[in-house]
């Protein structure tokens, strides 16, 4: 009998991972928070409602793991405020350099962001859920969320001289 | 009606109801600042899905975990032995090792030594493409000091351009740059830092074909499934690679 749960789960991993990667910026503790965050979601899936979306549910118990460690693993001296990307920005059919060049500087411009903004920006603009999906992956006001995400918005347009 | 830079975004993402969105559309439409503002949120976020929205497959090891954890906890759910059927799980994903992907005829993959770029003949042709013979001295001093987006000369009309720093599994700093000879070859390879040297771990070469010098999608194509395959973090942001690279003097 198939099981819808294991399939969407698996077939999530490397949206799981992208929004790791974005957390905690290192490809090694991005998988171990991936495989933390299945192992959690295996033992709590009888809480989760079929009706709403598995990736955001998902989103939340990686979210938490990353907390939990993060609190586990304070660090001596200065935490470099750290972005994310994923392992390689795709460049479909780009030949030239300089859209290269491009997307490295929007990288490292979200990658300057403080960690709230930047948070909500992968989960709205790149996972695409809604203001108050997001509002619900991280515990805030969905309020909260659009006055974050407006100002990360604006800041990435202005540094990458959007007009 | 406020219109603040919040529902002015709610706009661009078409989250408004319709007739708060009439209202917004009025506005907008007698001042070009607000459309402007609309522009910057739109364009902003389709920049970003741009730049981040690369969902590469997760390594096999990682997928091998997940699926073990899967079958397990089927098993758990199925109950009492004898009664269980064998869940047919997602299938198994062939993950090609990054030395085996398809290269064009255009592309050799380059063993990068250091000093040298010598290239393996991707079409049986029996000639060893030569990519470069690497400056060395200027090399080295390129990845010591040039930020990621910039460019300089490094000697014989060859240019090195920086395109991004990050740390590799093994949290070693590494860069990744693109060397182009004058008339000839474009290399784009990764040098990472391991005690005082720099060694080149990956390199991907392609004889230009023309004279824009440019390394061909498909040869990004290699080190963007190499980076994947090899767990790189993201790229440094700015004052990160700055720190990084402050560190090695």
């Amino acid at each position: 009998m198939p099981d819808r749960f294991s399939d969407e789960l698996i077939a999530l991993l490397p949206n799981l991972r992208r929004f790791a990667l974005s957390l905690c910026r290192r490809g090694d503790l991005a998988d171990d928070l991936v495989q933390m965050t299945a192992e959690r979601a295996f033992a709590a899936r009888d809480r989760f409602d079929p009706t709403t979306r598995l990736d955001a549910w998902l989103f939340r118990i990686l979210r938490n793991a990353w907390i939990d460690h993060a609190r586990r693993t304070t660090t001596q001296g200065v935490t470099i405020e750290i972005s994310d990307a994923p392992d390689a920005a795709i460049v479909d059919g780009v030949r030239d350099i300089e859209a290269v060049l491009t997307l490295r500087k929007a990288e490292a411009t979200i990658a300057d962001l403080p960690e709230d903004q930047r948070e909500v920006m992968m989960l709205v603009c790149v996972d695409e859920l809604s203001y108050r999906e997001a509002a619900e992956v991280i515990g805030v006001p969905i309020g909260t969320v659009m006055s974050r995400l407006a100002r990360a918005r604006l800041a990435v347009a202005a540094r990458m001289g959007i007009k | 009606m406020a219109i603040d830079d919040e529902r002015l975004m709610a706009y661009a993402d078409g989250a408004l109801s319709a007739d708060e969105a009439a209202e917004v559309e009025r506005a907008v439409a007698e001042d070009e600042a607000l459309a402007t503002k609309v522009a910057a949120f739109a364009d902003s976020r389709t920049m970003v899905k741009r730049a981040l929205g690369a969902a590469p497959p997760v390594s096999d090891k990682l997928a091998a975990t997940i699926r073990a954890m899967a079958e397990a906890d089927a098993t758990r759910r199925q109950g009492p032995a004898g009664s269980a059927q064998v869940i047919d799980l997602a299938p198994r994903r062939r993950t090609v090792p990054f030395w085996q992907l398809p290269i064009a005829a255009s592309v050799a993959l380059a063993v990068g030594v250091f000093g040298a770029w010598v290239g393996k003949p991707a079409t049986g042709d029996s000639d060893r493409i030569a990519v470069a013979a690497i400056e060395e001295g200027a090399l080295v001093e390129a990845l010591a000091a040039v930020k990621s987006g910039e460019q300089t000369e490094i000697g014989n009309g060859a240019t090195f351009t920086a395109i991004a720093s990050f740390r590799d599994g093994d949290g070693q700093f590494c860069r990744e740059f693109e060397h182009d000879r004058a008339g000839g070859d474009t290399v784009v390879a990764v040098a990472c830092r391991t005690e005082e040297t720099w060694s080149v771990r990956f390199a991907v070469a392609s004889a230009a074909s023309d004279d824009t010098g440019y390394a061909p999608a498909s040869s990004l194509d290699t080190l963007d499934a190499w980076l994947s395959a090899t767990e790189a973090g993201a790229p440094m942001s700015e004052d990160e690679e700055a720190a990084a690279l402050a560190a090695l003097r």
